[in-house]
């Protein structure tokens, strides 16, 4: 694969929060947060056309979608904070 | 991850979500449409992929689908994660050729969902929540919502 070389600037305390091994290969970290970030413009791009094509969507259309979304968002964060507790309890 | 402080997340679907989607391009336009603005990243799995191909009626129709759609690699511990839940899974169901009939019914596909699942997002979609379901019983930290398809 070919590769290109670029200098950037990081924020330092974004680095500390990166694992061992994040920082270790730090090229491979960069090239995995761009592809995501990629691939959330091409979704985004993806609507821009569907709109353009058949015009916006209204937030009636969308909301019970959304609607699901948030839910499912919520669920997770509990979930999480549940294990964060346990994990916490768990070590104490 | 943070975009400018903009948060998103990598969320998936199982097959009855590309299937559903296939039957109706609207409603499925309409849920990435909403993802978009939560700032919810839909991938899909290559074992998605052979399923609702296999599964589709009409292969071209799904392609449209799949070729939007970002692709996430599964990893070996996808694997063996796949395989603990679904032994779980069976012995939920009783043990023996109860559990046997669970697993097979189950599946490899929506057992490996639910594992690649846990490693991002956690929010699965899914047009058929039982199989997902299961798993979660079964103890997969994962997130099922069923969509209006």
């Amino acid at each position: 694969m070919a590769t290109v070389k670029r200098s950037v600037t990081i924020d330092p305390e974004v680095l500390a929060e990166l694992s061992v091994e994040r920082r270790k290969n730090l090229s491979a970290t960069v090239n995995d947060a761009l592809r995501l970030l990629a691939a959330l413009e091409a979704q985004q791009q993806l609507v821009a056309e569907w709109e353009e094509e058949h015009g916006p969507f209204t937030e009636e259309e969308l909301a019970p979608y959304i609607q699901a979304a948030l839910s499912a968002q919520a669920e997770r964060a509990m979930m999480v904070a549940e294990e964060t507790v346990h994990g916490y309890r768990g070590k104490a | 991850m943070t975009r400018r402080g903009v948060r998103f997340s990598l969320i998936t679907a199982d097959t009855s979500w590309v299937i559903a989607a296939e039957r109706d391009p609207t409603a499925a336009r309409r849920h990435i449409a909403a993802l978009t603005r939560v700032g919810q990243l839909l991938v899909v799995s290559p074992v998605v992929i052979v399923e609702a191909r296999q599964r589709c009626a009409h292969v071209g129709a799904v392609d449209v689908v799949l070729a939007r759609l970002r692709k996430e690699p599964l990893t070996p511990e996808d694997g063996m994660r796949a395989s603990e839940l679904l032994r779980i899974a069976g012995q939920h169901s009783g043990g023996g050729r109860a559990a046997s009939a669970r697993i097979h019914e189950i599946g490899t596909t929506d057992a490996l969902v639910a594992a690649m699942a846990e490693r991002l997002g956690r929010i699965v979609y899914s047009a058929d929540k039982r199989h997902l379901m299961w798993l979660k019983d079964a103890g997969a930290r994962i997130v099922v919502r069923s969509v209006p398809f």
